[in-house]
C-alpha cells in the first residue's frame, strides 16, 4: 500500500517534468545541432570547404588545440582553472628540443618533457592546496613566471633544427597526420577514464560538491592534485606535438591557445562551477572552434574577425549554458510546488 | 563500543560542544535532541569526522581514535545521514549511493579501475526499494532532478546500505526524516530498528519527539552545546521532555530518574551540568 502510493507520487513527478526533460535534451545535444549548423553554413557559402583536404586540414589544426581543451577540461571538471597550459607547453617544447639536440634519444626526451609537465602540474596544485590560493591567482603566476623562465633559457630565441620529432608532428599513418592520431587516442583514453573509471567517477564528485564527496569517504586532495597533474601531462604532449610540427621550439605560443581552449571547454558546458562534462562534447568545442577559423578564412574574412568570433562564441556559450541550467532548476522547482499543492 | 569523553567545539566565541561525554553500545538506539543550534549536529559531525574536535577523547570499541576525516571514521564502522545530506548533486542517483565504494567491473577490467556502472544502478535501485520502499524511475537522474524527499531517501539508503555490509557498525542520522512523507517516515522507523536488532548502534537526531519515544531506548538533551541531560525512553513522557529542552524543567529536578542509570554515563553527565552554576 504505502510502496503503491511512492510509485504513483514519482512517476507523476516523471510526467510533468517533461519541459525539463526537453531542456535537458537542449543542453545535452546542443553543441552537436551547433556544429553541424555551422559545417552546414559554411559549405553553403563556400565550395571547398567540404573537401577532403580541407577537412583534415580543420582536424589537423585542432589537434593541438583540442588537446589544450582536453587538458583544461579535467581542471576545470574539479572546480578549478589553469591558466597555465600554454607555457607548460612552450617549457616542455624547449627543454625537449635542448634534450634533443645534446643528443638524448627521442623517448627519453619525451619522457623528460612529460615529467616536467607533471612537475609543472604538480606545482600549481601544491600552491593551491597549501598556499590556500584560488586556482585562478595561483596559475596566473605560474603563466607569468613560466613565460620568463622560457625567455630566460632561450634568451627569446627559437630553438632550430629538432628533426628528430618530425614523424610525430609531420608523418602520417595510413593517410592520417599523426597529430590527428595523438589527438584521437588521447581523447579516447581520458574519455573511459572519465566515465568507465573509479577515478572519474570521484573526480566528478568532488568537482561537483568536494564536501560531499570528502564526506562520503573519497580523499579529496588525491583529486586536487590529479586533475592538475593530467593537465600539466597533456598540455606537455601538446608542446611536443607542436615541437614536431614546427620542427623548432618556440619560446612564446599565441595567447589565443589559451582563449581557444577555454572557449571550446565553456562549449562542451563543462560548468565554470565544475561537476559535469562530457568528454566527447569538448572534442566537439575544438572542432567548432578550428572549424570557425578554418571557414572564416575560406571566406577571405580578416583573421582579426576570428578573435570576435571565438570571443562572442565564448560569450553566448557560458550564458546558454548558464540560462538552461537556471530555466531546468526554475521548471523542476515549479513541478514541486504544484506537487506540493497537489498534496495539500 | 562508542564513547565519548569531554568532547568540546568552539567556533570563534560560540562553543558548539561543551565537555560531552556518554556511552553507547550495539543494538542500541539513542537520540540526541535540543533545540535549534544546541549542538546536536556538531556532535554528529565530530563522531563520523566530518570535522574534528577541539578536546576529548573518543573511543569505538575500546580504542582510542582520531578521525581526521570520513574515510578515517568509515574504516571504523562509522556511517552518516548528514543534515543537509551531502550528494553530489550532478551525479546520478547511483552514483551517490556508490560514491567512494564503486562497484568494479568483474576480472581484469575491474582491476585496472573500471567501474559497473548498471550494476550500481541496479543495486542502488534495488536498495532504495528494500530499505525504503522508494520506487525510481530511472537511477539515470542526476541528485539535483530529485526531491527533497528522494534526496532524503538516496542519502539513508547510501549510509543504510554501507552498514549492512558490515558485520557491526554505528549509523549517525541527522534528522533523516524532514522531509519524508508519511509512509517513508515508517519505513526509516522500521528501518532503524532492524539496524539495531542486527547490532550496530543507531544514532538520532530529531526534533519528532514522539517518533523519538517510539525509537529510542535513551534520549539525551542538548542545550548550548551540553548535554545536560539523559533520559530512558520508558520512564519518562513527553511534556518532562519539552520542559528539559526548552529549560522549562532543569535536570536537577529529576535527578531520581537519572540516578537509576548506567553509573559512570549519567555521573559525567551530572558533574558537567552541576558545572554550568
Ligand atoms: N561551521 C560553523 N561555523 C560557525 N558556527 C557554527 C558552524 N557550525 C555550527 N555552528 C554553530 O554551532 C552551534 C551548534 O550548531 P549545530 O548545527 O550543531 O546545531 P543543531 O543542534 O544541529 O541545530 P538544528 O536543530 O538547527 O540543526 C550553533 O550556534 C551554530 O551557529
Ligand atoms: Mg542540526
Amino acid at each position: 500500500m504505502a510502496t503503491a502510493d511512492t510509485t504513483k507520487v514519482v512517476e507523476a513527478d516523471d510526467a510533468v517534468s517533461a519541459p525539463v526533460r526537453a531542456l535537458q535534451i537542449g543542453r545535452d545535444y546542443g553543441i552537436g545541432g551547433f556544429f553541424f549548423l555551422l559545417l552546414l553554413i559554411f559549405s553553403l557559402a563556400s565550395p571547398t570547404f567540404l573537401s577532403g583536404p580541407n577537412l583534415l586540414g580543420i582536424l589537423t589544426a585542432a589537434s593541438v588545440v583540442s588537446l589544450f581543451a582536453l587538458a583544461e577540461a579535467l581542471v576545470v571538471i574539479a572546480g578549478a582553472i589553469d591558466l597555465s597550459v600554454v607555457p607548460i607547453a612552450a617549457l616542455v617544447g624547449v627543454i625537449v628540443a635542448l634534450s634533443l639536440n645534446a643528443g638524448i634519444p627521442v623517448w627519453l626526451a619525451v619522457l623528460i618533457g612529460l615529467g616536467v609537465g607533471f612537475l609543472c602540474g604538480l606545482l600549481n596544485a601544491s600552491v593551491i592546496e597549501f598556499m590556500n590560493m584560488s586556482s585562478l591567482i595561483a596559475t596566473l603566476a605560474t603563466l607569468t613566471t613560466l613565460t620568463g623562465v622560457v625567455l630566460l633559457i632561450t634568451n627569446g630565441k627559437p630553438i632550430f633544427g629538432v628533426t628528430a620529432l618530425a614523424p610525430l608532428g609531420q608523418g602520417r599513418t595510413l593517410g592520417v597526420q599523426n597529430p590527428i592520431l595523438v589527438m584521437i587516442a588521447t581523447y579516447a583514453l581520458v574519455g573511459i577514464v572519465m566515465s568507465q573509471t573509479k577515478f572519474g567517477n570521484r573526480l566528478l564528485a568532488v568537482g561537483g560538491n568536494a564536501e560531499a564527496a570528502r564526506r562520503a569517504g573519497v580523499r579529496r586532495r588525491f583529486y586536487v592534485f590529479a586533475p592538475f597533474v593530467a593537465c600539466g601531462v597533456i598540455s606537455a604532449g601538446a608542446g611536443i606535438v607542436v615541437l614536431g610540427r614546427l620542427g623548432s621550439a618556440q619560446p612564446t605560443f599565441a595567447n589565443s591557445i589559451l582563449f581557444d581552449a577555454i572557449t571550446a571547454v565553456a562549449l562542451a558546458g563543462v560548468l565554470l562551477s565544475g561537476g559535469r562534462g562530457s568528454i566527447l562534447k569538448v572534442l566537439l568545442g575544438s572542432l567548432i572552434v578550428a572549424t570557425i577559423a578554418n571557414g572564416l578564412v575560406l571566406l577571405r574574412v580578416s583573421s582579426f574577425w576570428t578573435y570576435v568570433t571565438t570571443g562572442l562564441l565564448l560569450a553566448v556559450a557560458v550564458w546558454a549554458d548558464g540560462a538552461v541550467s537556471r530555466a531546468i532548476e526554475r521548471t523542476s522547482l515549479s513541478t514541486e510546488h504544484r506537487k506540493e499543492a497537489a498534496r495539500a | 563500543m562508542l564513547e565519548a569523553r569531554e568532547l568540546s567545539k568552539s567556533y570563534g566565541a560560540v562553543k558548539a560542544l561543551d565537555t560531552v561525554s556518554f556511552r553507547a553500545v550495539g543494538g542500541e538506539v539513542i537520540a540526541i535532541v535540543g533545540d535549534n543550534g544546541a549542538g546536536k549536529s556538531t556532535l554528529l559531525k565530530v563522531l563520523s569526522g566530518a570535522i574534528t574536535h577541539d578536546t576529548g577523547q573518543l573511543r569505538v570499541g575500546g580504542e582510542l581514535v582520531d578521525f581526521r576525516s570520513p574515510h578515517d571514521a568509515e574504516q571504523v564502522g562509522i556511517e552518516a545521514v548528514y543534515q543537509d545530506l551531502a550528494l553530489v548533486n550532478t551525479l546520478d542517483v547511483g552514483s551517490n549511493i556508490f560514491l567512494g565504494r564503486e562497484i568494479p567491473r568483474k576480472g581484469m577490467a575491474g582491476r585496472i579501475g573500471l567501474i559497473d556502472r548498471r550494476a550500481m544502478r541496479r543495486e542502488g535501485r534495488e536498495a532504495l526499494r528494500d530499505l525504503l520502499g522508494v520506487e525510481f524511475p530511472t537511477m539515470r537522474r542526476t541528485v539535483e532532478m530529485l526531491s527533497g524527499g528522494q534526496r532524503q531517501a538516496v542519502a539513508i539508503v547510501r549510509s543504510a546500505s554501507r552498514l549492512e555490509q558490515r558485520g557491526r557498525g554505528v549509523i549517525l542520522l541527522d534528522e533523516p526524516t524532514a522531509a519524508l512523507g508519511v509512509a517513508q517516515r515508517q519505513r526509516v522507523g522500521m528501518l532503524i530498528k532492524r539496524l539495531a536488532s542486527k547490532g550496530h548502534l543507531v544514532v538520532i537526531v530529531s526534533h519528532d519527539l514522539p517518533t523519538v519515544f517510539e525509537l529510542a531506548s535513551r534520549i539525551f538533551v542538548m542545550r548550548l552545546g551540553r548535554l545536560v541531560t539523559e533520559l530512558h525512553a520508558n520512564d519518562s513522557d513527553l511534556s518532562t521532555l519539552v520542559g528539559l529542552i526548552t529549560g522549562a524543567i532543569e535536570p536537577t529536578d529529576i535527578t531520581k530518574v537519572v540516578a537509576d542509570d548506567d553509573a559512570t554515563a549519567s555521573s559525567d553527565i551530572n558533574r558537567s551540568s552541576r558545572g554550568t552554576k
